[in-house]
């Protein structure tokens, strides 16, 4: 039984490089997908790429939300470090949004590319769920400028509060 | 039926929202930001506020069973919200092998109405609420023989739900492929259409987009108007997410979709 037309699009949307061969070849992508005879006909190229840019956009929006300081320091790079991690990570569920930037974190620490280790801090705190954490970090917000110190995160009544132990170092 | 006007709610405007301005007269929350939240906050804004809940991640355009957590998950913030209405859209989000995240469109076919108003239908069961399904923005246009209009108006009569028209998703995507938005709505059973969500476009790269990101232009105002016209709409929903402006800002885009109601 072919694929439905929804499932092919999940796939199409989700991967550049299937997009990529679309271009070059739909009938054989078309094919290869096991979709329905006519699909490769009915789903214009052009279309298609934008529509998988504009689900890259709207993470690399949330995720510029949840991590405004890494993004701020990554600069003119933040879109394309954040499309080539995009590319192959779907997150799941309703925390999707943290998950991507916590894994996009991930990418920048094994790379050394610059984030903000204080910010990665907070958000796997609060999509851990945990109750307490402190770690050491170069950049906690201390005096109206980043310093090196001791991040403490912490939940009270439901809210997330924190404070910096500056050691002057 | 009084109509009501009022704005999505949005962390940003919790403070403003908490004074209870005279301008906003409901409040739409977003299921999905009230999954891991203690439910009080929602009781809360019962108190204040008639509420309609607004689904993103039910996916009631993939084939196969609703999926059950988000489900769950849903209807607990709808049994602590009490709304009018508990809305999702006419779309999929997530397939069997990947969860894109954000919404894209399925084919117009006589097999989707029936998907589509089964998982409806299932939602509505497990809420116990009227049901609206919302038109969405979308770059592609997909292949199914029913214009768009033909297949909502199918999909409400199958599901007996609702349309939640979003004048903006309507505008973007006339725009984008080339058609008339006052013949789109004048191919909806007016009756169908019970509530509305509208906010500026944003164009870019030489397309359009539902970007929630700026005022409502012109063009807005005037299809708002004309469904208006025809449609017994119940609520009028602002929905900005992204450059949240001022209160006041706001508060005056409500005033004026109040105004075009009462004509």
């Amino acid at each position: 039984m072919p694929a439905d037309l929804t499932t092919v699009l999940g796939r199409l949307l989700s991967d550049p490089s299937l997009r990529a061969a679309w271009r070059r070849d739909p009938e054989a992508t078309a094919r290869r997908l096991d979709a329905e005879p006519g699909t490769a006909a009915a789903l214009d190229a052009a279309d298609l790429e934008h529509q998988a840019e504009t689900l890259v956009e709207k993470r690399f929006h949330e995720v510029s939300r949840l991590l405004p300081r890494t993004l701020a320091m990554l600069g003119g790079g933040a879109a394309a470090a954040f499309r080539e991690h995009a590319a192959g990570f779907w997150p799941e569920g309703h925390r999707r949004h943290a998950e991507d930037a916590s894994a996009f974190g991930r990418v920048l620490e094994q790379r050394r590319l610059p984030h903000s280790p204080s910010e990665l801090h907070r958000l796997r705190f609060m999509l851990a769920g945990r109750r307490f954490s402190a770690a050491f970090v170069p950049d906690a917000w201390v005096g109206g400028r980043p310093r090196r110190a001791l991040q403490v995160l912490y939940r009270r009544r439901g809210a997330l509060r924190s404070f910096a132990l500056y050691f002057g170092l | 039926m009084r109509q009501l006007v009022g704005v999505g709610y949005r962390r940003e405007l919790a403070r403003w929202i908490a004074a209870r301005p005279a301008e906003i007269g409901c409040l739409e929350i977003t299921a999905e930001h009230f999954f891991d939240r203690d439910l009080d906050a929602v009781r809360a804004l019962r108190r204040d506020y008639p509420l309609f809940v607004h689904g993103l991640g039910l996916s009631l355009g993939t084939p196969g069973p609703v999926h059950r957590e988000t489900l769950d998950a849903y209807a607990r913030v709808v049994a602590a919200a009490d709304p009018l209405f508990v809305t999702e859209h006419a779309a999929f989000t997530r397939t069997h092998d990947v969860d894109l995240g954000h919404l894209n469109p399925v084919a117009p076919t006589a097999e989707n109405v029936r998907l589509l108003a089964d998982h409806a239908r299932e939602v509505m069961d497990r809420c116990g609420k009227p049901m609206l399904l919302e038109n969405i923005a979308s770059h592609l246009r997909l292949p199914g023989g029913m214009p768009e209009p033909e297949f909502l108006n199918r999909l409400c009569d199958a599901a007996g739900c609702g349309l939640l028209l979003d004048v903006t998703n309507l505008y973007v995507n006339s725009r984008n492929h080339r058609f008339d938005p006052a013949a789109w709505i004048e191919a909806i059973e007016p009756r169908h259409v019970a509530q509305l969500h509208v906010v500026g476009y944003s164009h870019r790269g030489g397309r359009w987009h539902d970007a929630h990101a700026e005022p409502i232009q012109g063009e807005l105002f005037d299809l708002t108007r004309r469904i208006l016209e025809r449609s017994p709409v119940r609520g009028v929903i602002v929905e900005r997410d992204e450059n949240i402006p001022e209160p006041e800002e706001l508060a005056a885009e409500l005033t004026a979709l109040e105004a075009i109601h009462a004509g």
